[in-house]
């Protein structure tokens, strides 16, 4: 029985956090060039962590390629 | 003798993995399941693969979240839609994603049907991809996960203009980054005032000049021909491109061996822009770990799950209170080992089945004689208040 409440407790938590990523995350980013500002989704910045790539700088996370004027110079992970 | 299970079933998994490893990989001989999808290029990329599979593969559709764990780690942010994409998956399904869902798991299967001697990895060795994932996913990389090469910024130049044929420029640079840059090359260039057009082109290199980190310096005066009448001055610089050194030598993704193979090795192929032999250290390092396991997954069964992955070590700790699960009556058992030896795992199947390390493959189902092993789903704690699959 307490098995059953934790996994239905388990998954709604993971329903909501889901749809908090979805929904409701934000990330402040900015150019490197130009500090102009940014507000990423949950799913941009995961399209952003893994196309793109951000940096952090005075507690800042910037976006090299994207919002800066290098962005002909696609990341795409360089692993 | 046990019923023979339908053909359907038994190639089940290495049929859902094949098309998962398909769809975790469609973009390739110009097919983009973007396209398919009527939908952005690369916006796939906001999904998070549930199998492993590295993003930086050129014909990858989806992101690989231990990936974006890590860069978030780096950047200081919580990739909440990541991690809860992940967890989501495996409150539902558990750890049934590595066997039937993850292109890695497939490539392991395979090589372990290669004939040779097969043995069976120290049982310690399981935890280390719990200390992975907390290492080289989320402590490291957020404790020390960027570096900064230098870069110059370029004041507003001071020009001499004058109406000689040449025109003197003094220039102001700065490097706001954490190396030296030398040699400075500058760039001059004019654009004519109708359609912006580059007229002229010049560049600029100045050898013995080196800008310290944090330095600004004035670079000695050069001369340009004045085209000020027919075109705007600008001076750019390739090195003012801020070069973003993410430490990747500190994240999972710098010993990943999936990365390597399915990233590193197709781009080295498609471009070849160093011979092999010129090969970075961190790049035979990479080789290395996969070699090694290349070579273990002929001889060891699934040793990548076992003691290195991520994202099944994310996966094993939903697993108790995952939706999927693997349960034996032990009733029925009659102590003939035959779900030991068919376990990939290479689990006590009596004891440890549906456990954190068991990834629900269903081999030892097929191998009981006596059926006591069953696939379960549902939210009840005995079997009775669970669906058998």
């Amino acid at each position: 029985m307490n098995k059953t409440i934790y996994r239905v407790i388990f998954l709604v938590v993971c329903i909501l956090l889901l749809g908090y990523g979805l929904y409701f995350e934000r990330h402040r980013v900015r150019a490197l060039d130009t500090d102009q500002t940014q507000t990423l989704s949950g799913p941009v910045f995961v399209q952003g962590a893994t196309v793109d790539s951000f940096m952090l700088k005075d507690g800042q996370v910037f976006d090299v390629y994207s919002l800066s004027k290098t962005t002909a110079n696609e990341k795409d992970c360089k692993t | 003798m046990p019923p023979k299970l339908p053909p359907l079933y038994a190639r089940l998994r290495f049929a859902t993995s094949l098309v998962a490893t398909w769809l975790l990989n469609a973009n390739m001989f110009g097919f983009s399941l973007e396209k398919l999808l009527h939908v952005p290029a690369k916006s796939l990329k906001s999904v998070c693969s549930p199998g492993f599979n590295c993003h930086g593969c050129p014909w990858a559709t989806a992101a690989c979240p231990i990936g974006v764990m890590a860069l978030g780690s780096a950047v200081h942010q919580i990739p909440v839609f990541a991690i809860a994409s992940v967890l989501a998956v495996g409150a539902v399904l558990g750890r049934l994603v590595c066997s039937f869902a993850c292109p890695f798991g497939l490539l392991q299967d395979l090589l372990h049907k290669i004939p040779s001697p097969k043995f069976h990895l120290p049982r310690f060795l399981r935890y280390g991809k719990y200390i992975l994932l907390a290492l080289l996913v989320f402590i490291l990389p957020w404790l020390v996960g960027f570096d900064q090469k230098g870069y110059l910024q370029l004041a507003k130049p001071d020009v001499n203009k004058g109406t000689g044929p040449n025109i003197t420029v003094s220039l102001t640079i700065t490097n706001p980054g954490k190396a030296a840059v030398s040699s400075p090359q500058i760039i001059a260039s004019f654009a004519s005032f109708e359609n912006k057009t580059e007229i002229f082109h010049t560049e600029k290199n100045f050898p013995d000049v080196t800008v310290a980190p944090g330095q600004t310096l004035v670079l000695p005066v050069f001369e340009i021909p004045n085209m000020l009448k027919e075109g705007d001055l600008v001076l750019d610089s390739p090195q003012s491109v801020v070069e973003q050194v993410p430490r990747y030598q500190l994240y999972f993704c710098a010993i990943c061996p999936a990365g390597t193979l399915t990233a590193d090795i197709p781009k080295y192929l498609m471009k070849r822009t160093t011979p092999w032999w010129n090969f970075a250290a961190r790049h035979w390092l990479r080789l290395s770990i996969l070699a090694i396991f290349l070579v273990l997954m002929v001889l060891i069964s699934r040793p990548f799950c076992h003691t290195f992955c991520p994202l099944g070590a994310i996966y094993a700790l939903t697993t108790p209170l995952s939706l999927s699960s693997m349960t034996i009556d032990r009733n029925a058992c009659i102590d003939c080992k035959l779900c030991d030896k068919s376990c990939p795992m290479g689990l006590d199947v009596r004891t440890e089945i549906g456990g954190m390390d068991c990834i629900a493959c269903g081999d030892c189902k097929k191998a009981c004689p006596e059926r006591g092993i069953r696939r379960t789903f549902g939210f009840g704690s005995s079997q009775s208040q669970q669906v058998e699959l």
